[in-house]
């Protein structure tokens, strides 16, 4: 469990280096949207696509504005992979 | 004959009026299109002249629109705030060929409509509580160009988002042989202007497709002492192709807006007082109406991408007004916040020296009387209490 989580934080780290040219550990564990001038809601949206590109995962407009930190992102696209797994 | 385009999908049915508006961009040899209720993988056009080639061509074009406009697409959930759809009165008829036989309505061509004595006074009574309205939201008056300049539309990103919906104004180079050759030899043909495509200048301007748009340039490279609140009424122009349909879509007409460009708190303040405002002027109208989330008339590439945004943000509320002839709504106005977008582009700086952020409320006249003739009917006699006084004191 532990070791998908990490790499799932990898994966997803990665994706914000993409898309963002942000890193997400050296800018931070606080790191939110709207807190770099580089992740506004603008943004935003292409990470997110990025995302369920990286990810084979969707993510419905309600989910999207609560995607709102690195630290959150992992955990909703763990909870996806999660449940796309389960029987 | 008809020519049918498989789309190898099956359209959501909240997409089908966005997706068919944006089939007349596909091709100007398309004369009608239809999709099919039952079925959404099913698009049905026909051809001004008949060409098989040419059908294949379009049929594939039109598969193409389809994949992009759902690359990234997922269902937008319409959240309704305000249902005062119950009971809605109807006059029991399109109003267009009556409004057109009494002399108060004539259509020049498509999406050009002159407005006649009945509609015209009705028209002034809305201007007036609209002036109204924006003293109650403390906006001073202004008044801006119809033109655009190119600049100013660039640097909202409108070509991106709205390519489609522009109309490029010109003019005639500045060179003595070429206006003489126009002057000889240009004609009209079936409506249109025939001349040399070099005698005209490169565009520096467009009619303008929103009012809000020449206050973020008035304001461009300045930092704000306080929260600036305008508003302004101005011609608008936006080209909607095989999808303009009488007073409902115009491709020229009046859009009434109030604007507000400071921080955030200010702005989204401001659309809430704004939407508030706007119900207290339905209800005094008598009109039924909802409010609603709503996303913008994106075109193909942008769609998906934009309409999430929106969407996910709620950024855009519309009031949708029943048409109770065609058995659905019509927008006649929306409640805009924007965030920082336009104090980046345009870099308007908050007293604080961040980024302004902007919020509109916009109505669109010409719709709101449609609205209204189309519930309350023409004759004023019929008309709800208040605005039947206002229209006998202003003397019609």
């Amino acid at each position: 469990m532990e070791t998908r989580d990490e790499g799932t934080g990898a994966k997803v780290g990665e994706v914000f280096r993409q898309v963002l040219r942000l890193d997400p550990v050296g800018a931070g564990s606080d790191l939110r949207l709207g807190g770099h001038p580089s992740w506004d809601s603008v943004a935003h949206i292409d990470l997110v696509l990025a995302l369920e590109r990286a990810f084979g995962i969707a993510f419905s407009t309600v989910e999207i504005p609560d995607l709102d930190s690195f630290d959150r992102i992992v955990s909703a696209v763990g909870r996806k992979l999660a449940a796309r797994a389960a029987p | 004959m008809r020519y049918r385009a498989d789309l190898g999908v099956t359209l959501p049915q909240e997409l089908r009026k966005d997706f068919l508006s944006k089939l007349w961009y596909v091709s100007d040899a398309i004369e009608a299109l239809s999709l099919d209720d039952e079925r959404l993988d099913l698009v049905t056009f026909d051809l001004r002249t008949p060409d098989d080639a040419l059908a294949g061509s379009v049929a594939t074009r039109i598969t193409d629109v389809a994949r992009r406009m759902l690359a990234g697409y997922r269902p937008l959930e319409r959240r309704v705030v305000l249902d005062r759809t119950a009971s809605a009165p109807s006059s029991g008829e399109d109003p267009h060929a009556a409004l057109a036989a009494s002399g108060d309505l004539h259509l020049f061509g498509r999406g050009r409509a002159g407005i006649g004595p009945l509609l015209a006074r009705l028209l002034d009574l809305l201007g007036a509580d609209l002036r109204r309205l924006g003293d109650d939201l403390h906006t001073a008056p202004h008044r801006f160009p119809t033109l655009i300049g190119a600049d100013t539309l660039a640097r909202c990103r409108y070509f991106e988002a709205f390519p489609h919906a522009l109309t490029i104004a010109s003019h005639l180079r500045e060179d003595l042989d070429a206006i003489a050759a126009f002057a000889r030899d240009a004609k009209v043909e079936q409506g249109r202007l025939v001349t040399d495509p070099h005698a005209l200048a490169p565009s520096e301007c467009l009619l303008s497709p929103a009012v809000c748009f020449h206050l973020y340039a008035w304001l461009a490279g300045s930092k704000l002492e306080g929260t600036t609140l305008a508003r302004a009424e101005g011609k608008c122009f936006r080209y909607e192709s095989g999808a303009l349909e009488g007073l409902a879509r115009l491709w020229d007409f009046t859009m009434s807006e109030f604007v507000a460009v400071g921080t955030q708190p200010e702005a989204l303040a401001f659309r809430e007082r704004g939407m508030a405002r706007a119900q207290t002027l339905f209800d005094d109208w008598g009109l039924a109406y909802e409010i609603h989330t709503a996303t913008d008339p994106f075109f193909v590439d942008a769609f998906a991408k934009q309409a999430v945004f929106q969407a996910a943000f709620e950024l855009k509320f519309e009031a949708s007004a029943v048409l109770p002839y065609r058995g659905d709504g019509l927008a006649i106005s929306s409640f805009n916040y924007h965030q920082d977008f336009f104090g980046r582009s345009f870099e308007i700086s908050d007293a604080a020296g961040k980024p302004a952020h902007t919020a509109c409320v916009a109505f669109g006249v010409e719709r709101f009387a449609l609205a209204f003739i189309a519930q309350h009917g023409r004759d004023p006699r019929r008309w709800p209490a208040r605005i039947r006084q206002l229209y006998a004191e202003a003397g019609a």
